[in-house]
């Protein structure tokens, strides 16, 4: 088997994609950042709302929506070139690397968005002032105070979008596969696929070896983090906004084309092709409900997939938030209290949330596979149980990161007056824990719920007969047999994401 | 939303999933199969009808992944599947071989001519999907494909699709079959031609009714099915060297829990309830003097290869090697 030389195309796919997609994220990021935080930008709201939407998708309905426009034959845009402007032949193909990187990128760029644009929220506005009352112009202002200030910060997002890309399965397998282009991930799972013992341990191996990286980057990224609390100050006052004066109008309609472009346009396709009824031929009468009335009473499997995934999402978030207030109380009795070892405890929990975090899904998912195989009395295979265990060690670190800090925010004298006061641990725990971290507990529940009901890079490999949760049977529909179904599945989710996204928010902003 | 009213909902989550983890029950019979959905949910009313004491669950994919799965499943050590139906028949004479199949016992197998039954019993081809060749109408008449050989021509270079070996079991069947007829130099002109092989026959049939690909190698029941939807824009054609008829397995697991119900489950898909099923599905049956599937040709006009099951068991040794083959030729 001339194996090496293909892992060897797969090593050098998944550099090409990590490098081109956090590259294409950090410098779509940091202007969009600016431009909404910093400036008179007209509906900066708006368009916030809407960047931020793809990051509780999961980025394989862009690809999904991505082939139906621009797939080299018979892509709607295509399509649209040839008719219009009488263009043979493929005008934008999307199968191969290029379009991995720039689906993940667009994917992925609300990771390093958010937190640019959080840190620009954090930042003392007052030493931006002192430079702007010292003559500076904007631009200067924000490449000699602004950019030195979030460097770590920035760093710190692209690293996590580069751990993203390099997780990432969906995508590549719909967008590379088809141009012959694997990389890590989706070599490992054909691997998987190919179903021989020999194979199945070369998987192994394979993955321990990604799993070093994983570990590197998750202590370099805790260097970063460090340091950035330092650098940012309380907030005092309101940043004072740039006037874009005359280019006012040509930068909105710059940020608000490239949003339509990147999220609105490609959405919009996938619900539109979830009504197509015949493939190929783009008219009107192709369209109807055929599809949405086959997928919600006929197609089989689809019933049992809408409750795999809600029962194994509930769960995980169920038990992640659980564990997570109890290892927040625990790092907090650590913290105030007399026994300061339990702070130390709760920190090799952090760490050890934060390398699983960091883990590909696949190479989790090919642990799990091979302690199962290792230890049959313990296995989870077949279970619904698999996915949920998969998801609790994958998400753990979306609890800790919200409990955590807000339980120590609790002030001792509470937990102090209902010791005082007869409470037991218990009552403590029902009585003040909980009602305090209320909204922390429900925001992480949501955080973890969300990615959990879409899952597919770990339960393409985990799934067993009849747990086959939305995101795999999505998957076995646009890979296997019938695209047509596929969207409407991808539509579906789009609509309870979007319901669940609006939730979330409206709980966040809660006090 | 109220404190209690969380902790109802958190109680009402856990006992829900309590009750659906202990549901499991000792009268499970588990089937894993590579047919198609739509044909799982015909036969799934008559098989409950036919055994109402037994819960009987299916499990679908692709071929090569039900493989897999099953592959895993006996490395893990007990297996869920009881009853296994793919189309790959390569993958049972393995198992075959390695001891993992219960000879089937019912008289019903004896219906199936000597070419179609194992000589141990321990699988017996129950119907016979059948790989030809499809073009969309697009496609003037003078340059459709007649041949499997035809593809290797420059003329349909970017043109080509078929599923993947390492998928679809007719794939890696129709695979191992070429091989033996032309070789690697086949598959090495297959990719010159920068042929797409991807998904199952499902995703074929739709990449060539979408213009996609306008050419290429599916299971005919595929483009007979889409003719009777009233999707005519593809056509299928007996290919010169003939039809490669896929020989589709039904076997029992030895090491499965209920081995002795599944006997009886395997038996009927033996049934004419059975076989009409398939036949309704466009698929030829196994059991000689059964009628032609609608709109399908007979089974003389599909020009196939004598065969016999020594040769495949030959054959089924080079099954791995086949797949390597095609992921290092074509898929790479």
């Amino acid at each position: 088997m001339a194996i090496s030389e293909f892992w060897q195309d797969a090593i050098w796919n998944t550099a090409v994609v990590a490098l081109g997609v956090t590259a294409l994220a950090g410098l779509l990021a940091v202007p969009y950042a600016w431009l909404l935080e910093r400036t008179n930008l007209p509906g900066r709201r708006a368009l916030a709302a809407m960047l931020t939407f793809p990051y509780v998708l999961p980025s394989y309905l862009l690809a999904i929506a991505w082939i139906v426009l621009a797939n080299p034959a018979v892509g709607w845009l295509n399509l649209l070139a040839k008719q219009l402007f009488g263009f043979e032949g493929a005008w934008i193909d999307i199968y191969g690397l290029a379009g991995i990187v720039f689906i993940e990128g667009t994917a992925l760029f609300p990771i390093v968005f958010v937190s640019f644009r959080a840190g620009l929220q954090r930042l003392d506005p007052s030493l931006e002032d002192a430079a702007r009352m010292s003559g500076a112009g904007p631009l200067t202002v924000f490449w000699r105070v602004t950019a030195p200030l979030l460097k770590n910060t920035y760093l710190a997002a692209l690293i996590a979008v580069l751990l993203a890309s390099i997780a990432s399965f969906g995508v590549p397998a719909m967008i590379g596969a088809p141009g012959r282009r694997y990389v890590l991930t989706t070599a490992l799972y054909s691997l998987v696929k190919q179903g021989s013992e020999d194979a199945l341990f070369l998987a192994f191996e394979i993955s321990a070896a990604l799993a070093i990286f994983a570990v590197l980057f998750v202590v370099l990224s805790q260097v970063l983090t460090r340091r950035k609390a330092a650098l940012v100050g309380g907030v005092t006052s309101r940043a004072s906004l740039t006037e874009l004066g005359a280019y006012r109008w040509p930068a909105a309609c710059f940020c608000w084309g490239l949003a339509a472009l990147l999220i609105a346009l490609p959405l919009g396709a996938l619900v539109l092709s979830s009504f197509q009824v015949t493939p190929g031929a783009l008219s009107l009468e192709t369209f109807g409900l055929t599809k949405w009335v086959y997928v919600l009473t006929e197609l089989p499997g689809f019933g049992s997939a809408v409750w795999v995934s809600l029962e194994t999402a509930a769960l995980a978030a169920l038990l992640v938030v659980g564990l997570s207030l109890a290892i927040a109380i625990v790092a907090w009795t650590g913290h105030y209290g007399r026994r300061r070892r339990w702070r130390s405890l709760a920190r090799v929990a952090d760490g050890l949330a934060s390398l699983a975090y960091s883990t590909p899904g696949t190479v989790l998912a090919l642990v799990l596979i091979l302690f199962w195989t290792a230890v049959p009395t313990l296995s989870l295979a077949n279970t619904s149980f698999a996915l949920v265990v998969a998801f609790v060690v994958k998400y753990m670190l979306l609890g800790l990161k919200t409990v955590e800090p807000a339980a120590f925010l609790v002030h001792p004298s509470l937990i102090e007056a209902a010791k005082l006061s007869g409470a037991g641990p218990f009552a403590t725990l029902w009585r003040i824990w909980i009602p305090l971290l209320r909204p922390a507990l429900l925001g992480a529940g949501l955080l973890v719920f969300m990615p959990c009901l879409s899952e597919l890079t770990m339960s393409i490999l985990l799934h067993g007969p009849g747990t086959e949760n939305l995101g795999v049977l999505l998957f076995q529909l646009q890979e296997y047999a019938d695209r047509a179904s596929a969207a409407v599945i991808g539509t579906i989710l789009l609509l309870t994401l979007f319901a669940f996204n609006f939730v979330a928010g409206r709980i966040t902003r809660e006090p | 939303m109220t404190f209690t009213r969380i902790k109802a909902l958190g109680f009402v989550v856990a006992a829900t999933a309590l009750l659906s983890a202990c549901k499991k029950d000792e009268q499970t019979v588990w089937i894993y199969a590579s047919y198609y959905k739509e044909v799982i949910a015909m036969h799934a009313p008559v098989l409950k009808a036919a055994f109402p004491d037994v819960k009987i669950q299916w499990y679908q994919a692709g071929s090569e992944n039900v493989s897999a799965k099953i592959q895993a499943e006996l490395t893990g050590g007990q297996p869920q599947a009881d009853i296994m139906m793919t189309s790959d028949m390569f993958f049972f004479q393995e198992l075959a071989e390695k001891g993992e199949l219960a000879p089937l016992q019912d008289p019903a197998f004896l219906k199936l001519p000597a070419e179609n039954l194992d000589p141990e019993r321990r699988f017996a081809l129950s119907r016979w999907p059948v790989m030809v060749l499809i073009h969309n109408e697009s496609v003037p008449e003078a340059e459709r494909p007649k041949s499997f050989k035809d593809l290797v021509d420059p003329r349909f270079k970017g043109k080509i699709t078929m599923p993947s070996p390492l998928e679809s079991g007719s794939a890696m069947s129709a695979a191992l079959y070429l091989k033996k007829m032309y070789g690697e130099e086949y598959f090495k002109g297959l990719r010159a031609n920068d042929m797409l092989a991807a998904g199952g026959n499902g995703a074929t049939l739709s990449r060539v009714q979408s213009g996609e690909k306008t050419v290429g190698m599916v299971l005919i029941e595929n483009v007979l099915q889409a003719m009777e939807k009233g999707q005519k824009n593809v056509r299928f054609v007996i290919p010169s060297e003939g039809a490669l008829a896929i020989g589709s397995p039904i076997a029992v697991l030895k090491r499965g829990r209920n081995a002795e119900v599944a006997q009886k489950i395997a038996a009927w898909f033996m049934s004419s309830d059975a076989q009409d099923l398939l036949i309704k599905g466009w698929i030829y049956s196994a059991i000689p003097g059964s009628p032609t599937p609608a709109g399908a040709p007979e089974w003389s006009a599909l020009k196939l290869a004598p065969w016999d099951l020594g040769t495949f068991r030959e054959w089924s040794k080079e099954r791995q090697a086949t797949k390597d083959m095609f992921q290092n030729i074509v898929l790479r």
